[in-house]
């Protein structure tokens, strides 16, 4: 018995009205990048790429842009590297204490973001005072608080991907003689590149685009872009933060979408529009 | 696998306990240790650690802030933000997922994953400042609704605002639960309902909602935890007009009240803990319904 059209109707045009509400703020932000108005006046005055000058010409959003390319691709590599063997474990080895270990590791998911960025400012500030080792407004201090926030994603990504590697491969391996390092690199990690890059991906964007662990453990010197923005957008709210806005919608899209579309061709739309069945 | 570890190559392979301690080691030693340390330090803080009152070790920094009734204020208020936002995000993304799931033109269901999660891929400050052009009492709304003699509205530097930001980004995080849990349910349950001469609607509440409802609450956990710690929307859309204890977290460590903030913090971290163990206990409970 089929549904009421009515109904079906009804739902279609309820998607429509969300799917306007979700780019409703991000088109405009996009329109508004070339609104003549400093007063983001609407509808626009005019024409202008302005502030894209601004944007560009602006030293704090040079010196947060290449301060959050650093921090975001060094981080993202550490936690490529800490988390992969973390993975591998929970996925491959069976002990008791695993679960205790588990809730720890993955308990930076359920701490709020700010309560996170104070205890690590904490956690610089005494350290600092005790050891004299420098982290508190640091590029190594701002690494590990995104380290911190990363991991769990990159752990939990890797650990559904591992699962689904046969070991009868790499134990084949390993018994026609392969050391433990040649036998991973050799059978399994080929068969999780996928997921490496997705988790790099997803790490590079959490960490470029953090905010409110980043506030709390960061001075200017080391001020990623995101919080310059913000500090920006609580003093000023002419269209130089649409403009950057803009430049980052730009760059983030094709990062999150152009890179892995052209690593794995076309099994990325195949797996999101066959997902439903 | 014990077989295998028997064979001659054993030699050369560690026992279980080692090779844990190689693969995991490195990691919690770099990066799971400072955050354990760290959430300690939090904890010593909030017992007055770092005295600058002069009261010593203890609960005072507790018991001056659980004291006053402005900190409980602000607790509500937060709690409250909180909830209102995940039930109104619940209500759009239950039917968007049902619209969602007869999606057959291809392209458009691309289109429509694309914008839902788009959020996730703009920067918070972004989707901020974009909410705050479209609200603001000059804003494309505030237009929009004047061409019909309508308004303007007050939407920004208050909760509604804060609210309709929070919804925007907190939808993705519902829809796909629910999502998943829609598509488990076989379509054969509500045919048979309907061939046997049950209403729309009563197939909805007798049937689809209760099969969905684990998918709903597990919507409800993700949502609630992310917009109680929220900080940057609630701080931009509303001005430093809605204060969330994130924001007075924050400011207070401004003003160096440092073991102040440290309870702020837990109090932050107990109520995100405390409004999922309610609804995992929910959950539990229709699920044990189901089971009868």
């Amino acid at each position: 018995m089929q549904e009421s059209a009515i109904k079906r109707w009804a739902l279609h045009i309820f998607l429509a009205a969300t799917l306007a509400f979700m780019l409703a703020p991000i088109l405009i932000v996009v329109v508004n990048s070339f609104n003549a108005s400093a007063f983001n006046a609407w509808p626009p005055h005019g024409f202008t790429l302005d502030w894209y000058r601004k944007v560009l010409a602006n030293p704090a959003f040079q010196r947060g842009t290449v301060n959050s390319l650093i921090i975001g691709v060094i981080s993202t590599a550490i936690v490529l590297v800490l988390g992969t063997p973390i993975a591998y474990a929970l996925a491959r080895i069976r002990l008791r204490g695993v679960t205790g270990l588990k809730a720890i590791l993955f308990a930076p998911l359920i701490v709020p973001r700010v309560a996170i960025g104070f205890a690590m400012f904490v956690l610089f500030v005494a350290l600092g005072t005790a050891t004299g080792l420098r982290l508190y407004g640091t590029f190594t201090g701002v690494i590990l608080a995104h380290c911190v926030l990363m991991l769990p994603f990159v752990v939990a990504i890797l650990t559904v991907s591992f699962g689904e590697v046969d070991p009868i491969v790499e134990e084949a391996a390993r018994d026609l003689g392969a050391s433990p390092i040649a036998a991973f690199r050799l059978a399994v990690l080929p068969q999780i590149k996928g997921a490496l890059l997705v988790s790099g991906i997803f790490a590079f964007i959490t960490s470029f685009d953090e905010v409110e662990t980043t506030l709390f453990v960061v001075r200017p010197a080391v001020n990623t872009l995101p919080v310059e923005m913000y500090h920006f957008l609580e003093q000023y709210q002419d269209p130089t933060i649409a403009a950057l806005s803009t430049l980052l919608i730009a760059f983030t899209f094709f990062i999150a979408l152009a890179v892995p579309f052209a690593v794995k061709g076309n099994e990325l739309l195949r797996m999101m529009t066959s997902g439903k069945q | 696998m014990s077989a295998v570890a028997a064979a001659p190559a054993s030699g050369r392979r560690l026992s279980r306990g080692a090779r844990l301690g190689l693969l995991l080691g490195p990691g919690f030693i770099c990066v799971v240790l400072p955050f354990v340390a760290a959430m300690a330090l939090l904890g010593a803080y909030s017992l007055n650690l770092r005295d600058t009152t002069g009261a010593g070790l203890g609960l005072s920094v507790w018991s001056q802030f659980l004291g006053d009734p402005f900190n409980w204020r602000v607790i509500w208020s937060s709690v409250q933000l909180a909830a209102l936002s995940t039930v109104i995000t619940i209500l759009i993304a239950y039917p968007t997922a049902a619209a969602l799931l007869r999606v057959r033109n291809r392209f458009y269901l691309v289109v429509a994953y694309v914008a839902l999660f788009s959020p996730l891929l703009v920067s918070v400050i972004s989707r901020s400042y974009g909410w705050l052009l479209l609200l603001s009492d000059t804003g494309f709304v505030n237009q929009t609704f004047g061409l019909f003699g309508l308004g303007p509205y007050r939407m920004v530097f208050n909760e509604t605002g804060v609210i309709i930001a929070l919804v925007h980004v907190l939808l993705p995080y519902a829809v796909l639960p629910i999502l998943n849990i829609m598509t488990q349910v076989p379509p054969v349950y509500r045919e048979a309902a309907l061939d046997l001469g049950a209403s729309g609607w009563t197939v909805f509440r007798q049937v689809t909602l209760p099969l969905t409802l684990p998918g709903v609450i597990v919507a409800a956990e993700i949502i609630f935890a992310l917009s109680i710690s929220a900080f940057v929307t609630p701080s931009l859309l509303g001005g430093g007009r809605v204060l969330t204890l994130s924001r007075m977290l924050y400011d207070n460590i401004g003003l160096i009240e440092w073991g102040m903030a440290a309870v702020q913090a837990i109090v932050l971290l107990t109520t995100a803990l405390a409004v999922l163990f309610v609804l995992e206990r929910v959950n539990r409970a229709t699920h044990a319904a189901r089971q009868d």
